[in-house]
């Protein structure tokens, strides 16, 4: 298993995790963005040749006056074969990291859907994330959404 | 002036194209020579379809040499979108020419040429630049285009060399170090490396600001292994990765094969050493295996990869090691669902390992407590299965397989009773298991049976696990052989495919899609299928190109080769073209065959002639649980076990583009003087070098063998039709005198102007030849006999029961023949043509031929009407149903659950074969 740096034409590779995991319907044009204007940030885990699972991350733009700077994780996705591995994880550390790092990040925020429980402990009991605030039909089904956060401030060197 | 454009910008803004138009014409009324307006009205134009006018607009604004900004963006998006991009680089570069102050002029003109890939002239235009504004990013722009030119397969080799060391000698003319950007650094590394100076690219990455660049980028770091390892490193690289895995916990698992490669390496020169770094690596290893225990596999998969490898060059020492380590690894990861794949690569075990092996797998039983439970069954049954040899593959043993599989999973639903309704049921691979198997006993045996009972297992197992693309792929598959695209089609768009999935997933639904299609009827939904599914190709060739330009402007260089690769892969992807193949093949099933259809198509379908390929179709997404003695599961599903791949696409467009040559007027000068837009670029593969009609002609075994026998058949009847009737056509084909002064007319007709830049010479249409008309001969026996012999394989598999996938495919290529015939005869219904080249003869075989073929299609659709009657029937349901017996009596799956799908499946079946017939029926009307 090796995780690396995302890069485009790994949009062909990763169509296999979006068909199981997300429903959402991301453009081209937004995958592209991401690993354009924040190239640190997203990562695929892969295995070999094969990739299993990815996290597509993000700093927040257009911030209010009173808001930090700060990433979000736009979408993170693992392979159901390569579930309870340890993979989610480290594809997020990985971005936390250079979040802190490379753009000074003071925290990360993402949805979660409120059903999902194995993301809520994910999120909340292995990675340390604390539920922020719930955003009502968040989702085109129309379902709830856990607004969730994670201080960075461990991480700034 | 102002007050007047603003209106014109607002009503393109919202796409109000209409009031753009009529702003435009108020402002042109007073002032007929303004451009901006002009080009404006042009870009209403072309979003509204009426290219013509548009292109008059167009040329007139581009004489002028525009230099404002304004209308400069505005041609930009007319160009764009009559697809002239050489003509944006030209209006560029003479904007340029006039204004070499301007430094957005020279920018627009950089990224004018980056959009089409011209990177010598963007290369040159940069350094340029770089000259006259004195802005270094302008001098990395000149070098990142040098080395693209390099990569660009059109350049020859010894040019290559030349361009790097240029890129060279201009990086080293920068005043500020690579280094201060990880970009710049980057593309630095990579020009040594391309150059083979692997010393020099070594120094740069262990340089004290080297080493600080690859810590902090990832894409410097991978840069820098990749010079490790050409500067034959591969023990340092070894050493060095020893070190990460163990202070720095990394666990990637490149750094566990760079301990492996420098335990193999020199492996021939110090045979000697091996042994005892063997012993060293066994015990590292072991160590971090130990320390990770169970949360993290690399430590035990090192271990196996390490023994596999002293396996292959006979260096084991201990025969038993290799299964011991197999069972401790199925110990610790068995309830881990990827388990299966983990160890695949290990267990082509044989002999005693292998019974060894087998009886530690058997250990594991039926009675789960709980979810890695489930997942140790299923683990160790795809695990046995895979290594069953062929005499354990008696039907009996299989279908009695198949139902213990099926019972287990009934079993494992227990434990997935609380899951939400959109999660998955831990014990889904049972299903999948179990209907593999099936699938597998059909194969052996030919009795569709066994298909039943696999799609309705696998609809059973749906409608616990709703969102399982695998379920609904394994259905699409074993729907399509049974004839029942309906349902095939509706798990398909269930699986909600999107984006680049329409790449890399619609050859699922779409593969010999004509097979299927009820175009001939009028019912449009594969067509329409299609050309969904192309919509991806369209606006990757519009937002890719556009992230170069920003890649460009933001010095992300590591990425520019990434985006052009990714371009690249989409715009010439084997599945776009197979796919367009499939809608021509529905298309004149269902539109008159006239010159607008056959010019178009013959210029499209050429173009696809010259293109390089790339096969971005995903195989592997559907799992293969097959023993590795017989074949994947994804080839026992394709139609006949042949996938249609490039041979196949390049049988099929020799076919097509010969028949619509034929069929039409245009011969290439009048297609270069009637063409809009860019041709494509050359390609490089020499065998396009050759005159086309040569290509046309060359029969390649390595492309028929991609042909079902029927596909053959028809390729030789195609063949020989457009052999008999070529002379013909080429007597009697207007002059291209005539064709382009028969466009006039009609362009002038449609736009009140007339066609630009053409001259034509008064002729009054047909002259009198000098030579006498060709003597006309019988048809070839291939083309006389076909619509017979397509009459007798239709009874032949209509009696032998085959499956209606194979009934279809042979009535819809007779369909097809009798309307190639169609397309390459329609010249020669006109009785006047006939008369003045005295081809009398000809069309009394056309008469004779186009009989024959008419008389057994219509035997072929009444066949197949009648069948389809039989088929929706009370009592083909309750045959389905007592074939499903496996199921329903041994494993226990409700009786009447399987009731409903063998009417859904019948119901279906019906639809198409009545569709399909009737269809028939009308081609054969409209074209009588």
């Amino acid at each position: 298993m090796n995780i690396r740096l995302v890069r485009v034409d790994d949009l062909l590779g990763m169509q296999a995790c979006n068909l199981q995991n997300l429903p959402e319907n991301y453009t081209l044009k937004y995958y592209m963005y991401h690993a354009l204007t924040w190239p640190q940030l997203s990562y695929v885990a892969e295995e070999d040749g094969k990739i299993v699972g990815y996290i597509l991350a993000k700093m927040e733009e257009d911030l209010p006056d009173d808001d930090e700077a700060h990433g979000h994780v736009t979408s993170i996705s693992v392979l159901r074969s390569y579930r309870r591995l340890g993979l989610a994880k480290r594809l997020m550390l990985q971005s936390q990291e250079a979040m802190a790092t490379v753009y000074k990040a003071s925290y990360v925020s993402l949805h979660v859907r409120k059903s999902n429980r194995a993301a809520l402990g994910l999120y909340r009991d292995t990675l340390g994330f604390t539920v922020r605030d719930i955003e009502k039909a968040y989702y085109a089904d129309g379902e709830d959404a856990y607004a969730m956060r994670l201080s960075l401030k461990d991480l700034a060197r | 002036m102002d007050r007047q454009i603003r209106p014109i910008y607002e009503s393109l803004d919202t796409n109000s194209n209409k009031s753009a138009i009529l702003a435009c014409n108020k402002v042109l009324k007073k002032q007929p020579n303004n451009h901006l307006v002009k080009a404006l009205k042009a870009l209403a134009l072309v979003r509204s379809q009426k290219v013509e006018e548009a292109l008059l607009l167009c040329d007139e604004v581009l004489a002028s040499k525009p230099v404002d900004d304004g209308t400069l963006t505005a041609m930009m998006h007319v160009l764009r979108g009559l697809g002239r991009h050489m003509d944006m680089v030209i209006m560029y570069e003479d904007a340029y020419k006039q204004q070499p102050a301007n430094e957005e002029l020279g920018t627009q003109t950089f990224f004018a040429n980056a959009r089409i890939g011209n990177w010598k002239a963007a290369q040159q235009i940069a350094t340029k630049m770089y000259k006259q504004f004195r802005d270094e990013h302008y001098l990395y722009w000149s070098v990142m285009s040098a080395v693209l030119q390099a990569h660009d397969p059109t350049t020859p080799e010894a040019l290559r060399t030349v361009l790097l060391k240029l890129a060279q000698r201009l990086l080293s003319s920068s005043p500020t170090p690579s280094f201060y950007n990880a970009d710049r650094f980057h593309l630095h590394v990579t020009i040594l490396r391309e150059l083979g100076q692997y010393d020099d690219a070594y120094e740069m990455v262990e340089s004290e600001s080297g080493k600080i660049v690859c810590s902090s980028n990832l894409s410097c770091e991978e840069l820098r292994r990749e010079v490790w390892k050409l500067k034959g490193l591969a023990k340092e690289a070894g050493e060095r990765a020893e070190k990460r895995i163990l202070e720095a916990k990394d666990r990637n698992w490149l750094e566990f094969l760079s301990v492996l490669d420098a335990t193999f390496s020199d492996v021939e020169t110090a045979k000697a050493e091996i042994p005892e770094r063997i012993v060293k690596a066994r015990q590292f290893f072991g160590k971090v295996a130990e320390l990770d225990g169970v949360k993290d596999r690399s430590g035990p998969l090192a271990l196996l990869e390490l023994e596999k490898r002293a396996r292959q060059h006979e260096l084991a020492t201990d025969s038993s090691s290799l299964t011991s380590l197999l069972e401790s690894y199925f110990q610790s990861f068995g309830g881990k669902s990827c388990c299966f794949e983990d160890l695949k690569p290990y267990i082509e075990l044989e002999g005693e390992d292998l019974a060894q092996w087998t009886a530690i797998l058997h250990k594991q039983t039926v009675a789960f407590t709980s979810v890695p439970d489930i997942w140790r069954y299923i683990n160790a049954q795809k695990l046995l299965r895979y290594n069953l040899p062929t005499s354990a593959l008696t039907t009996e043993a299989e279908s009695r397989q198949a139902v213990a599989y099926l019972t287990a999973y009934l079993e494992g639903l227990k434990f997935g009773r609380e899951l939400p309704s959109y999660d998955l049921q831990p014990a889904d691979d049972l299903a999948i298991l179990s209907a593999q198997t099936f699938v597998n006993t059909w194969k052996q045996t030919g009795d569709e049976a066994f298909l039943y009972n696999a799609a309705a297992l696998l609809e059973y197992a749906l409608v616990r696990s709703k969102m399982s693309y695998q379920i609904r792929l394994h259905l699409i598959r074993i729907y399509r052989l049974l004839g029942a695209p309906s349902l095939a089609l509706e798990h398909y768009r269930s699986i909600n495919v999107k984006q680049v999935q329409n790449d890399t997933l619609s050859h699922f639904i779409l593969s010999r899609a004509s097979t299927f299609s009820l175009s001939s009827t009028g019912d449009l939904t594969y067509t329409s299928e299609c050309l969904e599914s192309s919509r991806i190709y369209l606006s990757n060739s519009e937002e890719t190109a556009e992230f170069i330009i920003r890649a460009f402007g933001g010095e992300k260089y590591s990425q520019i080769p990434d985006f052009i690769e990714f371009e690249d892969r989409l715009d010439n992807s084997l599945q776009r073209d197979l796919v367009k193949m499939e809608h021509v093949r529905m298309r004149i099933a269902h539109e008159p065959i006239n010159s607008e259809l056959v010019d178009m198509e013959l210029i499209e379908l050429k173009f696809i002639f010259d293109r390089i390929h790339h096969d971005n179709r995903d195989f592997d997404i559907l799992p293969n649980y097959q023993p590795r003695s017989v074949a994947s599961f994804n080839q026992q599903t394709e139609f006949f076990e042949k996938t249609p791949g490039l041979g196949w696409l390049w049988v099929y467009l020799k076919i097509y583009i010969k028949a619509f040559q034929l069929a039409s007027d245009l011969d290439d000068t009048v297609e270069d003087k009637l063409l809009i837009g860019d041709r494509p670029k050359p390609n490089f593969d020499p065998d396009t070098k050759f005159p086309l009609s040569e290509r046309l002609a060359v029969k390649k075994e390595e492309e028929i063998a991609e042909l079902s026998a029927d596909e053959l058949h028809f390729y030789e009847y195609a063949s020989a039709l457009s052999g008999w009737l070529t002379p013909y056509h080429d007597y009697t084909r207007p002059s291209p005198s005539a064709v382009l002064a028969e466009a006039a007319k009609i362009t002038e007709q449609k736009t009140g102007h007339t066609l630009k830049g053409l001259e034509i010479e008064a002729s009054n249409g047909h002259g009198k030849k000098d030579e006498e008309p060709p003597v006309v001969v019988d048809p070839p026996t291939q083309l006389a006999d076909y619509f017979g012999d397509m009459s007798k394989r239709f009874k032949e598999v209509l009696e032998s029961k085959g499956l209606p996938h194979e009934l279809l495919h042979i009535v819809t290529l007779t369909q097809e023949a009798f309307l190639l015939f169609v397309v390459e005869t329609t010249r020669f219904k006109t009785p006047s043509v006939i008369k003045v080249n005295k081809l009398g003869p000809l069309a009394q075989h056309i008469k004779e031929i186009r009989a024959k073929a008419a008389a057994v299609l219509s035997e072929i659709s009444s066949a197949l009407i009648s069948h389809a009657e039989q088929e929706a029937t009370a009592e083909r349901r309750k045959e389905i149903v007592a074939a499903c017996k496996p199921i329903i009596d041994e494993a226990g799956l409700d009786h009447d659950f399987v009731l409903n799908i063998a009417k859904k499946i019948t119901e279906s079946r019906k639809l198409i074969a009545e569709g399909v017939g009737k269809g028939i029926v009308r081609v054969c009307k409209t074209h009588a």
